[in-house]
């Protein structure tokens, strides 16, 4: 049985805003994130981690190139989430460095176990696990 | 975990976007059974608001119309 997200619209354009949670420090924080196929991890801003206290600098460093060819550092976590009913352990990555207004859900760990369509027609998206 | 909360806010979120983003594009709101209940310019200082919170709202950074099209340009090449 898929996991069915609806389509967000801005100004009646379609955007793949889902909702998830991500559970951090034995809590869980719901939270919106835009499906980035094009992004090799999940990136949060830092301030999520800054604002409920975790240390996410003591991850491990990484840096992810933006569209200008610049690289960002980005400090990768194993979290669990939530998609749906399912929970998946997948890495996130804060940065302060993120230059986009959005967080981000990526590729590692998530596209591997799902396979997700982009139904816009339709107005819906949908996570199967493989 | 509350799904059927977290889905809630969810759809709340989905039918209200384009007045949110009228009213707080650029800031950080969090979302609570039809509710705004913090707003801020961060997710530090969303999450600080809510301290304590439980269960917590969903947080959502509202955008303005044209990070969509930025996003194409930037956000797809985010990779190793």
């Amino acid at each position: 049985m898929p996991i069915i997200f609806r389509y967000k619209h801005l100004r009646g354009q379609p955007a793949p805003f889902i909702p998830i949670g991500i559970k951090i420090a034995e809590r869980w924080y719901p939270l919106e994130v835009y499906i980035d196929s094009g992004a090799a991890y999940t990136v949060l801003h830092a301030g999520i981690a800054e604002g409920i206290g975790f240390d996410y600098r003591s991850g491990r460093l990484t840096y992810l190139q933006v569209g200008d060819g610049s690289l960002i550092p980005v400090y990768l976590h194993s979290l669990e989430l939530q998609l749906g009913s399912e929970r998946v352990t997948a890495p996130v990555g804060f940065s302060d460095k993120l230059g986009i207004g959005f967080n981000l859900l990526g590729r590692a760990g998530i596209f591997e176990r799902f396979e997700i369509c982009f139904r816009e027609k339709q107005g819906i998206i949908s996570f199967e696990l493989n | 975990m509350n799904i059927q909360q977290l889905l809630t806010n969810d759809e709340w979120l989905a039918d209200h976007l384009d007045e949110l983003v009228d009213r707080y594009a650029g800031r950080v709101i969090a979302i609570h059974q039809g509710a705004i209940v913090a707003v801020g310019d961060s997710e530090a200082e969303v999450y600080r608001l809510l301290h304590g919170q439980d269960p917590m709202p969903l947080v959502f950074r509202v955008p303005h119309p044209e990070d969509l099209q930025s996003l194409l340009a930037h956000a797809n090449h985010l990779s190793l």
